[in-house]
């Protein structure tokens, strides 16, 4: 349904820009720069390659998780 | 007896994830956006979909061995009870808006007629002694006070005559 894609190094997500805006995705890119890098294409797919060899998959649910969490908690609803 | 599916069930169950079609006509999007947030907890949560017809949320549970459908029915009540809520705030509202209303005029009927402190504005003001000094100089100024206005206590022994005792 998303669209995800996860290999070894990286967590490539398609998010939805009727639900997720790029200001939601920009704070969350900020909040999770010393997690992972992390970078969004036109198409809006976002990619997130963790440091530390962190596990991407995990990483990246936790990012969406966090765009949840922005949007419900602060004025991007 | 054969368990029959229900036609209004809105689960779909994948071998990982299971995704919960929501109408958003019936449930507006802060309540789906809360009752997700509720199940962060259990599960990672994705949303998709159009807004105006049909919203999607893909959930992923954080245990293995999560029953999805259960996942989906309580997600399911969290709809429920977020939707409640809010219709019960609505409804309450200018009650709640008349209780805060009356609480702050009971404090204003209590108040005192004139203000207790009433602070000098002027900047440039000698006398003030609240006035934080802009425009002139700081300057500590002490005054003479023979008739001892002032009330300052006079030390009853003097530091020499202190050091004995000490001693």
């Amino acid at each position: 349904m998303s669209n995800i894609k996860v290999d070894e190094k990286k967590f490539v997500v398609n998010l939805n820009n009727k639900f997720y805006t790029s200001e939601v995705i920009e704070r969350g890119v900020k909040d999770f720069v010393d997690v992972a890098k992390i970078t969004m294409n036109q198409k809006g797919e976002v990619t997130i390659k963790p440091k530390d060899k962190k596990n991407p998959e995990e990483i990246g649910y936790e990012f969406c998780d966090y765009l949840l969490s922005i949007i419900h908690g602060g004025d991007f609803a | 007896m054969i368990e029959e599916e229900s036609v209004l069930d809105n689960i779909e169950v994948h071998k990982n994830f299971a995704i919960i079609s929501v109408n958003p006509k019936l449930y507006p999007l802060s309540v789906i956006y809360s009752a997700s947030y509720w199940l962060l907890d259990k599960a990672h949560v994705i949303v998709d979909g159009d807004p105006d017809t049909e919203i999607l949320i893909e959930i992923r549970p954080k245990v293995k061995g999560t029953d999805l459908k259960e996942l989906g029915y309580k997600f399911n009540d969290e709809l429920i009870n977020y939707s409640v809520y809010t219709v019960q705030a609505t409804r309450n509202k200018r009650i709640r808006e008349l209780i805060v209303e009356n609480a702050l005029q009971g404090n204003l009927r209590n108040a005192p007629k004139e203000p207790v402190f009433q602070p000098k504005a002027q900047e440039n003001d000698e006398d003030c002694v609240t006035c934080t000094p802009t425009n002139k100089e700081s300057v500590l100024k002490t005054h003479e006070d023979p008739e001892n206005i002032a009330g300052v206590r006079p030390a009853r022994k003097t530091q020499e005559e202190f050091k004995p005792d000490l001693i």
